[in-house]
């Protein structure tokens, strides 16, 4: 006889838990929507980078608020999440709190939280946060412009600088990481995390520089478009003998008069070539940042003809390190 | 003539071809294989400049502030993939003034001063970045300025959008308000109005 009542209620009370789990679910979704790297939930966090959210269904109150339901209301705080990187660069934190008004019965109010304690670090290539262009290794980012080296012509957004070294191997055949160390200014005077190039030895080849950028604080940035994302120079260079007058380098970026469109493009377009347009990387549009300084390059046209000149025609690609 | 004097002849006859070439390749330019075969040094004139018809073009004559004009670019690059979005046509008339010394250890260095003039479309305003931006966008001789950072601002007037970059802030406003028209009979003088961008609906 009581056996057959255990086994009666035993689908009773599963039955029972079910429905208590159902009816105590949260009301928002926050932790199904907001995906790791996801822009949107970046830039949801506001401009302080420690600002407070509420979930788009969860009655849309807030405790700090004069919303009359939510002051009302009796809430107990029955838990935190957090989503590592679940604003796109910081993690995300979920305070819940299981709320309960005569009107509106028992609800969730979730509070969403960007938490970092540091300035985000937009992209910020005017000058002041971001310069466009690299700076010569060992100097302080401190010399204006005389001290500027290749232009910035490609942003890989949502990784880091392994992110853009595996995917140029993947994507272009870009895939050894040699050359010479220069800096980046990124809320900050910093050397380059490192190198992708296509060729070994490193002749004539592709070659860029790569910086995951910073914030102020010398943390990773984050920027509210784009997340975390990745400062680099594509050039297109040759292996070939300087010519007297010119500079003393073996390594020349094409000159744009004889290899219409330059070595700075030419590197840039076939990035976008094999990343995007024949590839599965999120196209993030072109940006114009002006970045069309000449640069004289150390090979020549022979002494009638002076020297290579090269240069950028100031577009950025971005290009994002997540497949479509 | 006797082995001796067969090896040395041998060796000597190789050193003069060595010089010879050495001396052609230095005066004709690079043939180390890897340049195109069609590359040829594009050297022009400020009378190719003068006799441009495209567009027109404008410069700050043929010294700026002590930098002599040191070389004419002209890019007529139609763009890889027509039709295309990533298509990125490039068509420019540029002037570079003054020269630089490339600091040891690296590979280039930047030049003083360039300007470079384009057809409007290619860089008309709505396409420059809000995060490059220095300051909203200001009349320069009745022609639209927009300034980038300090070393660098975008002019639009009539059917040409002009670039002048250069290492010194002070540099850009001076070119700027020192630009006149090459291939052309209006703006040859400072004193004159640029003017206004023409209407244009970019495609």
């Amino acid at each position: 006889m009581k056996r057959w009542l255990l086994l009666a209620l035993i689908p009773i009370g599963v039955l029972l838990l079910a429905a208590g789990a159902f009816l105590l679910r949260p009301a928002g979704q926050a932790e199904a929507e907001i995906a790791p790297g996801d822009a949107l939930s970046c830039s949801a966090s506001g401009e302080s980078g420690d600002a407070l959210v509420v979930a788009p269904d969860s009655a849309g109150a807030s405790l700090t608020t004069s919303d009359t339901a939510a002051l009302s209301a009796e809430c107990y705080y029955v838990g935190l999440s957090r989503l590592v990187d679940g604003c796109g660069c910081s993690d995300l934190y979920i305070m819940r709190y299981l709320c309960y008004t005569k009107a509106k019965g028992w609800f969730y109010n979730n509070y969403l939280y960007c938490v970092s304690s540091e300035e985000a670090g937009e992209l910020d290539p005017d000058g002041g946060g971001t310069g466009p262009y690299s700076y010569e290794g060992g100097s302080n980012c401190g010399g204006g412009s005389a001290d500027w080296v290749d232009p910035i012509t490609v942003v890989f957004y949502g990784g880091d600088y392994t992110d853009v070294q595996e995917h140029a191997c993947d994507h272009g055949s870009w895939c050894f990481n040699s050359g010479g160390a220069q800096r980046f200014w990124t809320y900050g005077c910093y050397d380059q995390d490192g190198n992708a190039n296509s060729a070994n030895p490193a002749w004539t080849q592709y070659h860029m520089r790569i910086k995951t950028a910073l914030n102020w604080y010398g943390n990773y940035a984050c920027d509210w478009t784009w997340g975390r994302y990745n400062l680099t120079t594509p050039h297109h260079e040759y292996w070939t003998m300087w010519q007297p007058g010119c500079g003393n380098a073996w390594h020349s970026v094409d000159d744009n008069d004889l290899e219409p469109p330059g070595g700075f493009v030419r590197a840039r377009e076939d990035m976008v070539d094999n990343w995007v347009r024949n590839g599965p990387h999120i196209w993030g549009g072109y940006q114009n940042w002006g970045n069309t300084e000449w640069k004289r390059q150390s090979a020549g046209k022979g002494l009638l003809g002076g020297c290579w000149y090269a240069r950028s025609d100031g577009l950025v690609a971005f290009i994002s390190l997540e497949h479509e | 003539m006797n082995m001796k004097r067969m090896v040395c002849a041998v060796i000597g006859l190789g050193l003069l071809a060595l010089l010879l070439g050495g001396i052609v390749w230095a005066v004709l330019g690079r043939g180390d294989g890897t340049t195109p075969a069609t590359a040829a040094p594009v050297v022009w004139s400020v009378e190719d400049a003068r006799q441009f018809k495209d567009f027109p073009v404008y410069w700050v004559g043929e010294s700026f502030q002590g930098l002599p004009l040191t070389a004419i670019s002209r890019m007529d690059y139609p763009g890889r993939w027509p039709g295309e979005i990533y298509n990125v046509p490039w068509h420019d008339v540029s002037f570079v003034y003054g020269d630089c010394e490339i600091a040891p250890g690296e590979e280039s260095c930047t030049m003083p001063l360039s300007i470079a003039i384009r057809p409007y479309c290619e860089v008309p305003p709505e396409i420059v970045a809000d995060a490059v931006k220095t300051g909203p966008p200001e009349e320069i001789r009745g022609a639209v300025a927009q300034k980038m950072g300090k070393s660098h601002m975008q002019l639009w007037t009539g059917n040409v959008s002009i670039s002048i970059d250069a290492t010194d802030e002070a540099l850009v406003d001076e070119a700027a308000r020192n630009l006149v028209r090459l291939n052309g009979d209006k703006a040859t003088d400072p004193g004159e109005d640029l003017g206004p961008p023409d209407k244009i609906n970019c495609p």
